[in-house]
């Protein structure tokens, strides 16, 4: 504080870069010399950003090691294999292939199913002119967004549980046995996750449509009306493409977190009736690792090999997005 | 113009269109009445309600009991989960808004040097994690685990509210800046008397945000606080615990009168959901505009 002034008219002064020898260095020194608040504000920041991001990307040399607790990340012993001992092993699981597969599984029905739901519910939202009512739908469809996953799958449990509404309702329709609840019988457990996670998502993603929409020209509409444009034809042609950066967008970005879809959610309603569809790699390194203590490397090292594959997914969507439409978020 | 007049008011487009207000109902009656159920269930008997007396309102058929409360607050932890939960959820959000508003402010002010690569170090974050072990042991190392610390601290801050804020404080006319330097005064005393009250909306809404998600949040909690510290569970905590084992296993007085005490579950399960989202419930009408504004604003350069 002393000569704030003073310190602003010398870094004026020292404006224009590199003046000779030593200017780069002389330009760090008034740097900080004027600005040394500004960084002290960021340390907290940065001081967060390293401990609780940073480490953890470094700790996940752990999967390359057989990690000790007592020796720590330096003093740990490499695994064999040159380090891929723990890939090695979990590609030869017995487990594995079921884990792959319904991690899979579960991320191509999110795509499939709740991620085209905001677009359609934002759609028909849209064209809803009376204010009140849109105001009403919102305020309902909004709702499930934020209730806690424990909330849900407590509500999901009581709904489809042995005596629950939705298992009755399956019985009288002859869908179900009368012997268990539909969330304990596995031909339904992968369709309970979809329902309810579009229950819990719907209305909220469809904010951010309902907003691009908002964007778009009405004289467009008006001139597509005059043209004999129908309702359909609007939505077509002018709506959707109206939309496309934004769904092209948030579906790059849905594929980069596809393999982790709702891992809190099946593990909470995992039971030894349904594990066969409801273990996820994710639930598996949950599981194994945060819960059970000392398969850490192991754990880390499967958990890495999900975030490669949810990163080469991203990259990959990414590409094809250019490709097709000219933009992508990379 | 009457061709289009007439497009309007055909007999297919009034039928289509009341088709769509009428599927509009009929979701946003599915994203409520699920709720509603619970909340009618928990104030039923609990074993008319199992039967189908009471679905949608606990006057049909029964009547009003408060029974699964009374069952529920014999909880030995309850009161004290939902006082951790409410001191966690504050505490991380204030300490996550400072840390956030500083280096939002710094990273959006002129002729700092490093600007470009600390809020690279910070987006950075956004892509790449290492992972739930690794963070794990990073919190163990630090000798957090099985302290209150554990559930504020590490999720207390991220990326994306230091990119909203930088956006609000990038809103603000540098003339204001300028004339406040002229003033004599530092970066401390602009930040916190002039830049952060003008971004008052964008507050807000991190606070909503954060609060919402915090409140929520089981899944650190389960892993960083073990059972040997149930005094220091947040109430979701309990909810799970209600929800995944067995109810006779934990010491709630229920009455052992008419067979097991599993009967009652269903009853002191929705309780506990209710109490669990009540902070949300009451409030949630007048802040949705709230969360509506911080969707799109988050989103603008998510």
């Amino acid at each position: 504080m002393q000569s704030e002034k003073e310190l602003a008219a010398v870094s004026v002064a020292a404006a224009p870069p590199g003046k000779g020898k030593g200017g780069r260095e002389n330009i760090l020194k008034k740097d900080l010399k004027k600005n040394w608040p500004l960084y002290l504000l960021v340390l907290p920041a940065l001081l967060f950003f390293i401990v609780f991001c940073y480490f953890p990307m470094f700790g996940i040399i752990m999967g390359f090691q057989n990690f000790d607790m007592g020796k720590g990340f330096f003093g740990s012993p490499w695994a064999d294999n040159f380090g891929f001992e723990h890939f090695i092993r979990f590609f030869h699981d017995k487990d594995f292939w079921m884990l792959f597969w319904n991690t899979l599984i579960y991320g191509a029905l999110s795509l499939v199913f709740v991620f085209p739901a905001p677009v359609c519910l934002g759609l028909m939202i849209h064209s809803v002119k009376r204010p009140w009512y849109r105001r009403l739908i919102l305020t309902c469809v909004y709702l499930p967004y934020f209730i806690s996953v424990v909330v849900t799958c407590t509500i999901i449990q009581q709904l489809a549980s042995d005596t629950g509404v939705f298992t009755e309702l399956f019985r009288s329709l002859g869908l179900a046995g009368e012997d268990t609840g539909i969330v304990n019988d596995p031909r339904f457990f992968r369709w309970i996750i979809v329902v309810s996670d579009i229950w819990q998502t719907i209305g909220f993603n469809s904010i951010i449509y309902i907003a691009a929409l908002g964007g778009i020209d009405e004289s467009l509409y008006e001139a597509a009306e005059l043209d004999g444009a129908g309702r359909w034809a609007k939505i077509w042609h002018i709506s959707l493409p109206g939309i496309l950066p934004t769904i092209m967008m948030l579906l790059i970005m849905k594929v980069g977190t596809m393999l982790n879809v709702g891992y809190e959610k099946l593990y909470l309603l995992k039971n030894r009736y349904n594990e066969d569809v409801a273990e996820t790699i994710s639930v598996y390194v949950y599981e194994k690792g945060a819960l059970g203590a000392g398969a850490w490397s192991y754990t880390t090292a499967i958990g890495f090999f999900n975030s490669v594959l949810s990163f080469a997914l991203l990259l990959g969507a990414n590409w094809v997005s250019k490709k097709l439409t000219k933009s992508g978020i990379l | 113009m009457e061709k289009k007049i007439r497009r309007k008011h055909s007999p297919s487009n009034i039928a289509i269109g009341a088709v769509l207000y009428l599927l509009l109902a009929v979701a946003a009656l599915l994203c409520v009445l699920p709720m509603w159920h619970v909340l009618m269930g928990s104030f039923s008997d609990t074993l008319k309600f199992g039967t189908y007396e009471g679905f949608l309102l606990f006057s049909i058929g029964g009547e009003f009991k408060a029974d699964s409360y009374r069952y529920l607050f014999t909880h030995e932890y309850l009161w004290r989960s939902i006082g951790n939960a409410v001191f966690y959820t504050a505490a991380s959000v204030a300490l996550g808004l400072v840390i956030s508003i500083m280096a939002a402010y710094a990273l959006t002010r002129k002729n700092v040097l490093f600007r470009r690569l600390l809020m690279l170090i910070i987006v950075i974050t956004m892509f790449f994690n290492g992972g739930l072990i690794p963070f794990y042991m990073v919190v163990n190392q630090l000798g957090l685990v099985d302290t209150p610390w554990s559930l504020i601290i590490p999720s207390c801050c991220n990326a994306i509210n230091i990119i909203m804020l930088s956006n609000g404080f990038l809103g603000i006319p540098d003339a204001i800046f300028e004339a406040a330097e002229l003033d004599g005064a530092g970066a401390f005393r602009t930040l916190f008397y002039i830049a952060a009250p003008l971004c008052v909306p964008f507050i807000v809404v991190i606070v909503l945000f954060n609060g919402v998600a915090q409140w929520n949040s089981w899944a650190n909690a389960s892993m960083f606080i073990s059972t040997a510290r149930q005094d220091l569970y947040p109430l979701q905590l309990v909810l799970r615990d209600l929800l995944m084992s067995s109810i006779s296993d934990m010491g709630l007085d229920i009455p052992s009168g008419s067979g097991s005490a599993e009967v009652y579950a269903p009853g002191i399960r929705m309780a506990c959901v209710i109490i669990a989202s009540l902070p949300l419930l009451i409030t949630y009408p007048f802040l949705q505009k709230y969360f509506e504004k911080g969707m799109i604003i988050g989103s603008v350069k998510g």
